[in-house]
């Protein structure tokens, strides 16, 4: 197995500092630890037990009980574990010996890699071309007998020996353009003074005014208190971005030995950890690999391609616009990351990797895409970039492909556990899921859950999903003062915030403000927003047609003279569709909407052509019935059966009345059933489906929203129920057979 | 303004005063303090006899001019390479050294002096554990450091254990750190004080130097002053063992070609501007009609860095190698024509020429001299 192959079959932990505590966070999930310092004691034995040159410390006599008790749980599992410790952590987390710990007899030498000092946000690092040099400085006298500089041998090894030669080296070479500087000296082993000494005794430094190449690599004797450690931190400091250095007194044979075995590996293409924890596994090294420690990056190595985690984001984005689903896995999990270790919201995540990958919300074919890329791999991404993506494609699948939506339901349950963080605007796409099944009062604590976690200056930012959810699940239960409320505090937010998002929001808004006006009976208004909406679909990359269905759909049933235009612009498109029908996809896309819209005019407006048309789409309305949301196909074949008249479809090419009926109750259609069957004159079915659909308004538990969220115009929701379902019973199960004129009127046409 | 003593008058005119230009015996003053004290009929005040007892035993102990960490020497003239210096000094100084410098001549040190009212936080004074020591170097002036070039040193003052000399230079390192409190509120001109290293050792002080108005200040010129002509001369000596060292290389390489049979020759350049006058340039030779090779000698010691251009229309590899084995090299070829090689003396090192088939064409072996 390849040392990079090694270093993936370890667990992965990253550890930094926060206000309230230190952060714990592995793929698997992310905890404040306990206790902020790594260690039961203040100073554990390390500087005495290096002393002695055996340290034998106890892993859990040592560690921090729940810090051991993590760690221990990572090393039951793996093979190993890699930790990276941030730079922002005090001084114990980075002077703490882990890899001197004992467990099971043995310490964890060549199972625990450390990586000391690591700088946030974790960052990519291209590989090093294999066309850099590595400059080794031997400022050992000439006469010591072992030479560890002796063993730097190999193509772009150069070796510079004694003061002079270094010293006129360091002023004239460009180190910036090295790999790597490879550092042999004698040690003052103190800490208050230079860290080596020349071959005649005098004090030396690095001298740090012309930079420093990626990596330093220093071999001399350290202090047991790690002087060579504080100075490698001033070397990452002044512009290194690894720096390997002894923790105590590596022998010169140890040293050599190490050399002689480090830099072949790294040229070939090992990374900087990979090599030491190899080298640290040996138990008899105790004079050289097993000093050495990493401060700053650990994945450093010499390649001529990056491997995907090596890429930069656009880089990692670009491959993945291609098709390459390793590469949308690596920036998944790297934006996961970032999230956390920049302290933002974990739905940052999403909007980074939609601009990554050119995925805005008011593209359709590329939001349908990214469904079909990220559930290819969705199952390969960590537990924590789970959260955020199984939602997301919860919220793509309803949209876009409904067959798939089961199966996020069924991972939801699974992530819901410690350390997997639910973002406020997840809530809004598990909603979805709830409310495509006419599951309201789910849908609804949903929507609370998300919006608990949010402020009153979150409404139009991060809130605006979730506020606009809520609408349209108030417009659902026929709660429109409520929804209206909601409608004009969003829209007013919106109109102070500039950018393209909020204004794909607003976009998004007029068509819940357009159906609030349907629900209060106000079609005239309703297709004022919806023409206007039409105009600007162009500015937001649509066609217009799913506003073209809507103003048909409503035109046809407040029976508005511009309905016969709009439908004979429907014809046209339904007619281009005939081919192409086995390509639409499994959302509620427009082509279905279209149906819907015709199947209405071609009742209301009693277009027998039209309805010859739709028949062309029968089968395919019968498919879809029972595949995904049967709603808009559910409406479009009972329009064409009340155009048919009461005596339903003649020639059998349409589900009955009943099957649709009852494949719409299977789904929670209460309320546009109880209006189809009170339009059919079927007033039993329209009690019952009112009955049912009262039942799904109750909420089961009281609603805990903020009381931000529209001064509290949710809090009488009992009340405003109670209300709307006397009028609901007024209007449909009135002594007379109510007509689609009536349904209008009163906002409860089928939305 | 605090009075102190001696006065600054006093100790510039002992300094600077009216030394002699040159003479080619020691001065008899300063020889005068080595040799035995006069008999003392009448009873000396105790300070002036203790000075002289201590004196005494200093001369009684070993003499030896070898330089050793914490060895306390007196220098009585400068002069350099070349011959003695002028101006010379006024009095004999005193220096403690550190270790070495960056020429087996030279070593590194401060200078010490004995007007200890002029005590800064800066300065060390030595104490009684430290005898016998004489009390021309009883104040290590931190502050000032010194390279000495060691055929200067004219006696030995005094030996400093290890202890005590590791307590001077934490001293030095912890005042380099910014660690030893300055605070200039603190400035007391005429007192001592106890002082812990950052290494815990117990030493004793001055206090903070103060504002312009503090005596010190202009002591510490005076003194800077003195300084400066020891740095002076050791950089002398510095370069004119790296122009020696340089020269051997060139040397080193004409040697070499002759019995390669490839001739070193200055590289002739037209002049800038001027196409009609030619110049030859003092570091680039040409090496056959393989190399052109460009000497550029190091800032500090002896070691040289060597831009080798390709003039072969065949490969070439440059090497330096040390007893076989390659320290350095490059494949010179028409995609990457020149290179950098840097080497020092004193490490066995040589310059290797080959062609693509690793025949060997030159090899030039760099003189042994300091690493």
């Amino acid at each position: 197995m390849g040392a990079l192959e090694t270093l993936q079959e370890l667990a992965q932990v990253w550890i930094w500092g926060e206000t309230d505590g230190v952060r714990w966070c592995s793929p698997q999930g992310i905890h404040r630890l306990a206790q902020s310092s790594p260690t039961r004691s203040a100073r554990p034995a390390m500087p005495e037990a290096l002393e002695a040159g055996r340290p034998h410390i106890a892993f859990e006599q040592a560690l921090a009980p729940d810090l051991a008790a993590r760690l221990a749980a990572l090393l039951d599992r793996h093979p190993g574990v890699r930790l990276h410790v941030s730079e922002d952590l005090p001084a114990p987390w980075h002077a703490c010996p882990f890899e001197w710990l004992m467990r099971d007899g043995v310490s964890l030498h060549g199972r625990l890699s450390v990586l000391r000092y690591q700088r946030l946000p974790s960052a990519p690092r291209a590989p090093l071309s294999p066309r850099r040099e590595i400059a080794v400085l031997n400022l050992l006298p000439g006469s010591e007998p072992v030479q560890p500089a002796d063993a730097a041998a190999g193509d772009r090894v150069q070796v510079y020996d004694g003061f002079g030669a270094v010293d006129c080296f360091l002023r004239r070479a460009d180190l910036v353009d090295l790999a790597a500087l490879v550092l042999v000296a004698h040690g003052s082993e103190r800490a208050s003074d230079h860290p080596f000494r020349l071959a005649d005794g005098r004090p030396w430094r690095l001298p740090l005014e012309f930079g420093l190449p990626p990596l330093v690599l220093l071999l001399a004797c350290g202090s047991p208190d790690g002087n060579l450690i504080a100075y490698g931190r001033e070397l990452l400091g002044a512009g290194a971005e690894a720096v390997i250095a002894p923790h105590g007194r590596p022998s010169q044979a140890g040293a050599r030995d190490f050399l002689a075995e480090f830099l072949p590996r790294w040229r070939a293409g090992a990374p900087l950890e990979a090599i030491l924890l190899d080298l640290q596994r040996p138990a008899h090294d105790s004079d050289g690999a097993r000093l050495m420690q990493i401060l700053g990056r650990g994945d450093l190595r010499v390649a001529e391609r990056p491997r995907p985690e090596e890429m930069d984001d656009e880089a990692l984005a670009e491959a993945a616009r291609e098709g390459d689903g390793s590469a949308l896995g690596q920036l998944s999990n790297r934006l996961t990351l970032r999230c956390f270790q920049t302290q933002v919201p974990l739905d940052e995540a999403e909007q980074a990797l939609r601009t990554g990958l050119e995925v805005p919300g008011s593209d359709e074919s590329a939001e349908a895409a990214l469904l079909r890329s990220l559930g290819d791999i969705e199952l390969r991404l960590w537990p924590l970039t789970r959260a955020w993506v199984v939602p997301l494609l919860a919220l793509l699948a309803d949209a876009y492909d409904q067959r798939q939506s089961p199966r996020f339901e069924a991972e939801r349950r699974a992530m819901d556990r410690p350390g997997i963080p639910q973002p406020a605007p997840v809530f809004h796409y598990w909603s979805r899921l709830y409310y495509r099944q006419g599951r309201y009062p789910l849908a609804v604590q949903d929507v609370a859950r998300g919006l608990a976690q949010l402020e009153a200056g979150d409404l139009c930012g991060r809130g605006a999903g979730l506020v606009g959810q809520l609408i349209g699940l108030l417009i659902d239960l026929n709660l429109p003062d409520p929804a209206r409320r909601l409608s004009r505090d969003l829209d007013d937010c919106l109109s102070r915030h500039r950018g393209q998002r909020s204004d794909w929001e607003a976009h998004k808004l007029k068509d819940r403000t357009a159906r609030i006006a349907l629900r209060r009976g106000r079609a005239e208004r309703a297709l004022g927003i919806y023409r206007l909406k039409r105009r600007e679909a162009a500015n937001f990359g649509g066609d217009g047609r799913r506003e073209l269905a809507w103003l048909l759909y409503i035109g046809a049933w407040s029976g508005h003279p511009d309905s016969a235009g709009w439908a004979g612009e429907v014809a046209e498109i339904l007619d281009g569709l005939i081919p192409t029908l086995d390509q639409v996809g499994f959302g509620n896309g427009d082509e279905i909407y279209l149906l819907r819209a015709y199947a209405a005019w071609a009742w209301l407006g009693a277009d027998a052509a039209a309805r010859a048309r739709l028949l062309r789409f029968g089968a395919f309305l019968r498919e879809r019935l029972v595949v995904g949301d049967p709603g808009p196909p559910g409406f479009a074949l009972a329009f064409m059966h009340l155009a048919g008249g009461e005596g339903g479809d003649p020639d059998h090419r349409l589900p009955s009345w009943d099957e649709v009926c009852a494949v719409l109750d299977q789904k929670r259609y209460y309320l546009e059933l109880a209006a189809l069957s009170a339009l059919a004159g079927y007033p039993q079915d329209a009690e019952d489906g009112l009955e049912r659909f009262q039942a799904q308004r109750r909420l089961p538990t009281a609603l805990d929203l903020p009381d931000w969220l529209g001064d509290g115009v949710l809090a009488e929701w009992d009340t405003s129920s109670a209300e709307r379902a006397r009028f609901e019973r007024e209007r449909i199960l009135g002594p007379q057979r109510c007509s689609a004129r009536d349904l209008v009127q009163a906002g409860l046409l089928p939305l | 303004m605090i009075r102190l003593t001696p006065p600054l008058a006093v100790i510039e005119s002992n300094l600077f005063g009216d030394a002699p230009t040159d003479t080619p015996e020691p001065a008899s003053a300063a020889e005068d303090w080595n040799s035995d004290p006069p008999e003392a009929e009448i009873e000396l005040p105790p300070h002036l006899a203790e000075m002289i007892r201590a004196r005494a035993q200093v001369a009684a102990g070993d003499q030896s001019l070898e330089p050793a960490p914490g060895k306390l020497l007196r220098i009585d003239r400068l002069f350099g390479p070349d011959g003695p210096c002028a101006p010379q000094l006024g009095q004999p100084l005193a220096v403690l050294l550190s270790g070495p410098g960056r020429h087996p001549s030279l070593w590194s040190g401060w200078l010490a002096s004995w007007e200890t009212d002029y005590a800064t936080d800066a300065d060390l004074l030595l104490e009684s554990g430290d005898r016998p020591y004489d009390p021309l170097a009883t104040m290590i002036q931190l502050w000032n450091p010194v390279e000495v070039y060691l055929p200067c040193a004219s006696a030995v003052l005094g030996q400093l254990g290890p202890e005590r000399l590791a307590a001077v230079r934490e001293r030095a390192a912890d005042l380099a750190a910014g660690v030893a409190e300055t605070d200039v509120q603190e400035a007391a001109p005429g007192t001592l004080r106890q002082a812990v290293t950052s290494g815990g050792r117990l030493i004793l002080t001055g206090s903070p130097l103060g504002d312009a108005q503090d005596p010190r200040q202009g002591y510490r010129q005076l003194y800077g002053a003195v300084a400066e002509r020891l740095h002076a001369l050791a950089r002398e000596v510095a370069v004119g063992s790296r122009a020696d060292w340089i020269s051997g290389v060139l040397d080193a390489f004409r040697a070499a070609g002759r019995r390669w049979s490839l001739d070193l020759t200055p590289v002739v350049q037209p002049a800038l501007g001027d196409a009609s006058t030619q110049r030859t340039s003092a570091d680039t030779y040409r090496l056959g009609d393989l190399l052109d090779i460009r000497f550029v000698p190091a800032e500090d010691g002896e070691a040289v860095q060597m831009h080798v251009q390709l003039r072969s229309q065949t490969p070439l590899i440059v090497a330096i190698e040390r007893a076989g084995k390659v320290r350095q090299s490059r494949r010179l070829d028409a995609s990457s024509p020149a290179a950098d090689f840097f080497a020092g003396g004193g490490r066995s090192l040589s310059l290797t020429l080959r062609d693509a088939a690793r025949n060997l064409l030159l090899e030039v072996p760099f003189p042994d001299g300091r690493a």
